[in-house]
């Protein structure tokens, strides 16, 4: 177990460097970041004296390094193009609000996800099973923005049930939260069913019923227990989803948090923000996964010693 | 049969006839061993072997029928497979026609493996369901150039015809025969060869009883016609009782008994031989005398990770002394054609 | 009747009704055929635009600008899905936006094609450091965001549709590699493939005549699904910013601008998404459908 767990530790640790490569380098793909920070006036003689006061005349896996080192040691990212402080500083103000976010929508899947899914596994090719499949069928066809997008104009314009931007009360989480949810509910629906069924055609379920257990006691005792840890391990699988549906969200709904600045800084070429972004999600992304492994080989040996 | 077009003559790179070793051998396997690494841990560190095949010495004369049997696992096919090199023996040397084949790279080995072949043992997996038969046997033909380019969907129809299928049939795709004439289908793909030696790895163990014996008669009618060498792999005594002229029976990697045909049946010496031979049913009551008692082996296989010291049988064997324990018997001549490797039977020269 | 028997027996849980089976395979082909016929309209449209459409997607009417849908009042009959802020036609231009899409998904998959199924080939074929680096490499980008990737690519190379279909094809691969890995791990120990090496056959041969005709069903499905989120991650990738830009119709870009508009004249969103829905609908059905054939078919061989 051991070992599994220092493997993918490993496996982790070198997803993140070759994320914060990737990221890094693609500041030197386009162009020379030096014509980035400055006015477009600037001499040449001036162009080159900059460079060497800001280190970036250095070849450029040295400067990789250093990024590295004030990265992993200091937590910074230099300071914004824009906005002229700390990425990190940004990023640290933008996160809980994404996290907000991401929890209701993660809260709002599970709610409706569990008891459908189990409910169509149990019933199989019920008419329940069947609306679930067709409802999950069609939320992979649907573009996230556009239903979010529809729900504004539904509930937000006509019926004015709901706020359709900002953040300030509790009523301006609902939309973005159902909007998110349905990009993840899809897949977990579908997990949560195949999971059931997994554990339902076990032998020791069919034991417990010739044992003369009641089906409800069944489930109860057995079933639910053993399935819901798989819930657990698609949730921590689901995380990259789960950020990348944020960006769009946000977008949408101007939710201000980590994706839309995410946007946003891409768009105004905001390099330091945007591999601050990354590093972050990709640290997400990655630590979820993680505890999605090491979980499921908790459960089940065979994927820890195959 | 028609008249062959195409003559049964070999593969520019075989001779008319096939050479052999000084003393007239096809084959010769010396020491022969397979060891599979285990790895475990973090970095993939070989924490143990698979003693699959643990130093195994034979020789087949031409047009010879050698039976190789033995339990599962103890590592019949893989010699098969190294013969092939499919798989790359650890250690040991196999002459085939007077040269080593087992050190060849993978450009020299080419003129080989048309001369030997294989019969593989599960006709569910052994053709490529995505293509016609006449494609799975044809191929060969084409790749290697065997037969002039216009001929050799008539070749195929030789060859169909020869294994006893319809030649009308070389357009449809495997999954629409039967287990047995799937087997056919791979006799006919490695007779397309021309081969010398097949080996025939468990060829009829995937078949039905009444399906088996028709395969083995077509096999021994095309080493008749086509003075073919075999070497039949199989975990069944009764299955190559009829086509051998020699059997070798192996236990956990090593021989532990060669003898021809009869004396096999007649003389069997080592202990694990005669258990065998009392599982081959007895078609009729009162025939063949000499099994009056079923000789029943004690206890499981030993693992092959982990082999028992000194004889390697010696911990299901009935009649085991003190001495198994420590020394490992080699496989010493007893009589004409005959090695056992037992302490009980001592022996001559090995 | 004693309160442990279960609601339904333990074989009928396994296996339902022949009935229920049967209805669920027609319903599925059913839902196949509507997928095809729904991919059909859309390659038709692509094909025939311009003796389609009404207008021109491109000319500028100030003075029609955001008219309504000929079915709300107030609405003309020459403007069927209304006008948008520049007082283009809605609908000629949803029509051209289906050449933009069906193209960018076709070409982003094969980009996505060649490169996953051969990686994917390699690793599972060849094993060793190979399979290693390449399923790190897998790992490494599955589990990120795509929309980051796609989008800081977009950014760094310039929004064109030439970089759409990089981008797309360079953040897609890794879901390719993934299957074709595991199906060329089982395949490789097939008896056939060993067949195929005792007839001394080139690795070559084997991984082209042998390996990858095998894998066809799974890429032919794969495929299909891929395009479908090809046609979503472009419109995306517009809507944001970071893809088409106007005035090439993409409905992304039509979403956008859309977006601006939704409060009143919420035709200008809803009609363009309506038509990213239908395509990726359709190419899902037609996928769901095809992986139901091709699965007993896999199973059968």
């Amino acid at each position: 177990m051991r070992t599994f767990i220092i493997k993918q530790l490993v496996q982790a640790i070198g997803v993140c460097l070759v994320i914060s490569m990737i990221s890094f380098f693609l500041l030197f793909l386009n162009t020379d970041p030096a014509l980035l920070l400055l006015p477009p006036e600037a001499e040449v003689s001036d162009i080159a004296k900059f460079k060497k006061q800001m280190g970036l005349d250095r070849p450029v896996p040295v400067q990789y390094l250093d990024f590295l080192r004030k990265v992993v040691l200091h937590g910074d990212f230099g300071n914004s193009f824009m906005a002229k402080v700390p990425a990190a500083k940004l990023v640290r103000e933008r996160l809980p609000a994404t996290i907000e976010l991401a929890l209701a929508a993660l809260i709002l899947v599970n709610l409706v996800a569990l008891p459908v899914g189990i409910v169509s596994a149990i019933r199989r090719y019920s008419l329940m099973d069947n609306v679930a499949t067709f409802t999950a069928l069609l939320g992979q066809a649907m573009p996230l923005y556009w239903f979010g997008i529809m729900l504004i104009i539904i509930f937000g314009v006509w019926l004015r049930w709901f706020p359709i931007s900002g953040s300030d009360t509790w009523a301006h989480l609902v939309l973005p939260a159902v909007t998110l949810a349905s990009w993840i509910l899809p897949i977990n629906m579908r997990m949560v069913r195949s999971g059931m069924l997994d554990v339902l055609n076990q032998d020791y379920i069919r034991t417990a019923r010739a044992k003369g257990l009641t089906e409800r006691k069944v489930l109860i005792k057995h079933a639910f227990k053993n399935a819901a840890i798989p819930v657990i391990t698609i949730t921590g699988m689901q995380v990259g989803a789960l950020l990348g549906g944020a960006v769009v969200t946000e977008t949408v709904f101007a939710w201000p948090g980590l994706g839309r600045l995410a946007v946003d800084s891409i768009r105004m070429g905001d390099y330091p923000v945007v591999q601050a972004i990354v590093v972050v999600f990709a640290l997400f992304v990655v630590i979820g996964n993680l505890a999605a492994d090491i979980l499921a080989a908790l459960i089940d040996p065979r994927i820890r010693l195959g | 049969m028609m008249g062959s077009p195409v003559p049964e003559s070999r593969h520019p790179a075989h001779p008319t006839s096939a050479p052999a070793t000084e003393d007239g051998h096809l084959l010769e396997v010396r020491g022969l061993k397979k060891h599979f690494p285990i790895r475990k841990g973090l970095l993939g560190r070989t924490v143990g072997y698979v003693y699959a095949v643990d130093g195994v010495s034979f020789s087949i004369r031409k047009g010879e029928t050698l039976g190789l049997v033995g339990e599962s696992g103890c590592g019949k096919s893989t010699i098969g497979r190294c013969l092939l090199r499919l798989y790359e023996p650890t250690a040991g040397e196999i002459f085939f026609q007077g040269t080593d084949i087992s050190k060849l790279s993978a450009g020299e080995m080419i003129q080989f493996h048309t001369r030997i072949q294989m019969i593989f043992q599960d006709p569910y997996s052994s053709l490529n369901p995505r293509l016609r038969v006449r494609e799975i046997i044809g191929e060969a033909l084409r790749v290697h150039h065997l037969v002039p380019e216009g001929d050799w969907m008539e070749r195929v129809r030789q060859l169909l015809a020869e294994v006893g299928l319809q030649p009308d049939h070389m357009a449809r795709y495997p999954h629409e025969f039967s287990g047995g004439q799937r087997q056919r289908i791979g006799v006919a793909r490695s007779l397309a060869m021309n081969p010398d030696l097949i080996v025939a790895d468990e060829p009829v163990s995937a078949l039905d009883v009444s399906i088996q014996a028709q395969v083995i008669n077509l096999l021994d009618m095309l080493k008749e016609k086509h003075g073919l060498s075999y070497i039949v792999i199989a975990h069944d005594l009764a299955v190559v009782e009829h086509i051998s002229d020699r059997i070798a029976v192996m236990y956990l990697g090593k021989l532990v008994e060669t003898a021809r045909d009869r004396d096999l049946y007649l003389n069997p010496k080592h202990p694990y031989t005669e258990a065998l031979l009392s599982a081959v049913p007895i078609p009729a009551p009162g025939g063949r005398e000499r099994r009056k008692s079923r000789k029943l082996i004690q206890g499981d296989v030993a693992s092959p990770i982990n082999p028992p010291s000194g004889c390697r049988f010696h911990t299901r064997c009935p009649k085991m002394m003190e001495q198994c324990r420590q020394i490992d018997p080699p496989l010493l001549e007893i009589g004409p054609e005959h090695h056992v490797a037992c302490l009980l039977c001592g022996g001559g020269r090995s | 009747m004693p309160e442990f028997a279960a609601p339904y027996s333990d074989t009928e849980e396994a296996a339902p009704t022949t009935l229920k089976r049967v209805l669920q395979k027609m319903w599925h082909l059913r839902m196949g055929v509507l997928g095809g016929f729904l991919i059909l309209c859309l390659i038709f449209v692509a094909l025939f635009c311009p003796y389609l459409a009404p207008h021109d997607p491109y000319k500028q009417d100030i003075t029609k600008r955001l008219g309504k849908p000929a079915f709300m009042d107030g609405g003309k009959a020459e403007y069927p899905l209304g006008t948008d802020h520049l007082g283009r036609d809605l609908l000629t231009r949803i029509l051209y936006g289906t050449r933009i899409s069906l193209v960018v998904g076709l070409a982003a998959v094969i980009l996505m094609l060649t490169v996953g199924v051969t990686l994917g080939l390699v690793a599972g074929y060849f094993g060793g450091k190979a399979d290693a680096v390449i399923s790190f490499l897998v790992n490494c980008m599955m589990g990120f965001p795509f929309i980051l990737l796609a989008m800081s690519l977009v950014a760094v190379l310039g929004a064109s549709l030439q970089n759409i279909i990089i981008a797309l094809g360079c953040t897609g691969w890794p879901v390719f590699t993934r299957v074709i890995r595991i199906e060329t791990m089982k395949l490789r120990e097939r008896e056939f493939i060993l067949a195929a090496k005792s007839l001394a056959f080139s690795t070559r041969r084997i991984l082209a005549r042998h390996i990858l005709p095998n894998l066809l069903p799974a890429i032919i499905v794969l495929a299909t699904v891929e395009v479908a989120r090809a046609i979503i991650r472009e419109s995306l990738l517009s809507f944001l910013g970071l893809g088409i830009q106007p005035p090439t119709p993409s409905w992304g870009v039509m979403l956008a601008e859309g977006r601006d508009y939704m409060l009143l004249q919420w035709w200008l969103a809803a009609f363009p998404g309506m038509a990213i829905f239908l395509a990726a609908l359709g190419i899902n059905l037609l996928g769901d459908a095809l992986r139901d054939l091709v699965d007993p078919y896999l199973r059968k061989t």
